[in-house]
């Protein structure tokens, strides 16, 4: 029981894309900053995009879910304090701790890593634009929370130590919530991403030799 | 589109005898828009046709996003709403927030008195009940009531009809959903309540499943042209319900639905008859 519609959704997102216009930019460009660390390790690259990640959270849910969502979601508060709370995890476990690094392998992980950054970054609004909503009503890293869920899940599959469970609870149930709102509303362009994000929680949920396991396709 | 001609069909309201036109307006996901322009302005035609069509109730809450918002921008964009009994609810845990939140709903709609104020599914009722008959007192409220939804919590319903003075019980009463029969609505003729039925569609559900059958023959004798009035007639015609709350995001569907408002009521043969049939469906 949702009480709006896609139609309300994506209006929704136009307005929000207009008003914060050209801050989807400045996350496309963190959201390459995050991926030129992951493919040229570095010390500190874990606090760079864990900064990113952070922002990101952090933008999701005050721009998005407080400034925006709440005036048609009266759950939307409730959200916005889910991703702060995952942006705060990720500031204590990647910024502060310190200590993760990015590895891209010939292993199921990086395969699936690299499937789930392109579908956050590409494939989502793609999906928008094939289900009939034009820019600016599509849904981008950093400023909607699907792509920003997404894109994060890829990072934390590249990541060395392992990235810690407690990390993937947020981003599990918001999967969870994404996937049954659009199974109510009738968005079955949300049902790929869905299942990729399915993909990648598992392998960083489950167990390590599974993730590791070299690919030979 | 229906035909509109001749007087609406209106049932008094027990606790004055006021006239109320039995097919009202929800609000639940339709007015939902939040602040697209081009989306208020088409629920704003909404309004404008219900109203024009001899429509009363509109019925929106605090829980409903932007909806009390918009209902207040078509309001302002409507010349004549002078047939308007707008209708709202209360929905905050505890007794604190609840006249600020009447006082921001008048705000929203942009009225100085509400005609109904109800409590949203029976939350915290007891403290929101004697706030509402505080407003009552002062002039901000004409009516008050309870409302529930989806045949829930249907126990605590009638023993507040029982016990509390109230004018509006707002509960799902539609074709195929009809447990209030057996006690509610026999409770509240007894006691003088409206009752205002809410899901007379099940938010469309019933209009899917039985629009793909053709309307029997015999809905002509009671001047049904679509299944959205043979629904609402068999619910408007049971003695003891007030009006039926019907939600919509589109004119001609407005049109449909404000067509039951006209010609002959189904008696209790053929409600029956109504019953039987879609249940063979």
């Amino acid at each position: 029981m949702l009480p709006y519609s896609a139609e309300v959704l994506y209006a929704l997102y136009g307005q929000y894309n207009q008003a914060i216009w050209p801050i989807q930019i400045l996350f496309l460009v963190l959201a390459g900053v995050s991926l030129a660390f992951t493919l040229h390790p570095w010390r500190q690259a874990g606090r760079v995009v864990g900064m990113i990640l952070v922002l990101a959270w952090l933008w999701a849910a005050i721009g998005f879910h407080w400034q925006h969502f709440s005036l048609i979601n009266f759950s939307a508060g409730i959200y916005a304090a889910l991703f702060a709370a995952q942006a705060l995890l990720i500031a204590w476990t990647w910024v502060a701790r310190g200590g993760t690094s990015f590895h891209l392998d010939r292993d199921v992980a990086s395969a699936v890593a690299v499937t789930v950054i392109i579908c956050a970054l590409v494939v989502y609004p793609a999906l928008d634009w094939l289900a009939g909503y034009s820019w600016p009503q599509w849904r981008l890293f950093g400023v909607a929370p699907g792509p920003t869920m997404l894109f994060t899940l890829g990072i934390m599959l590249l990541a060395q130590p392992r990235a810690h469970p407690v990390l993937v609870v947020i981003p599990a149930l918001w999967l969870v919530i994404e996937a049954w709102s659009a199974w109510v509303l009738g968005m079955p362009q949300d049902l790929l991403p869905a299942v990729v994000a399915g993909i990648a929680l598992v392998l960083l949920l489950g167990p390590r030799r599974l993730a590791r396991a070299r690919n030979r396709a | 589109m229906s035909s509109v001609a001749g007087t609406p069909f209106r049932k008094a309201i027990p606790a004055s005898g006021e006239m109320l036109p039995v097919i009202g307006m929800g609000t639940w996901i339709t007015f939902n828009v939040g602040p697209a322009p081009d989306l208020r302005a088409a629920r704003t035609e909404v309004m404008r046709a219900f109203l024009q069509l001899g429509g009363g109730m509109v019925d929106s809450s605090p829980m409903y996003g932007s909806a009390e918002e918009v209902i207040g921008h078509a309001l302002r964009h409507i010349e004549d709403d002078g047939g308007l009994f707008s209708a709202t609810k209360v929905w905050t845990r505890g007794a604190r927030g609840g006249a600020g939140q009447m006082a921001e709903s008048r705000s929203l709609w942009g009225l100085e008195r509400f005609d109904l104020m109800q409590v949203h599914n029976l939350l915290s009722w007891q403290d929101h009940l004697e706030t509402m008959r505080q407003e009552r007192d002062q002039g901000r409220i004409r009516y008050i009531g309870v409302t529930t939804s989806h045949g829930r919590r249907h126990d605590e319903l009638e023993r507040i009809m029982r016990n509390e003075d109230i004018d509006f019980v707002q509960l799902t009463y539609n074709i195929l959903d009809r447990e209030a029969e057996a006690r509610l609505l026999p409770l509240a003729a007894d006691r003088g309540i409206a009752v205002i039925a809410n899901r007379p569609f099940r938010q469309k559900a019933l209009i899917t499943r039985f629009e793909r059958h053709p309307l029997p023959g015999w809905a002509a004798e009671i001047q049904c042209e679509n299944w959205p009035q043979f629904l609402l007639k068999f619910i408007v015609s049971h003695h003891d319900v007030t009006c039926a709350i019907p939600a919509t995001s589109r004119v001609d569907h407005m049109h449909e639905n404000m067509g039951a408002l006209h010609g002959p009521q189904p008696d209790a043969a053929m409600r029956r008859r109504m019953v039987d049939y879609v249940e063979g469906l």
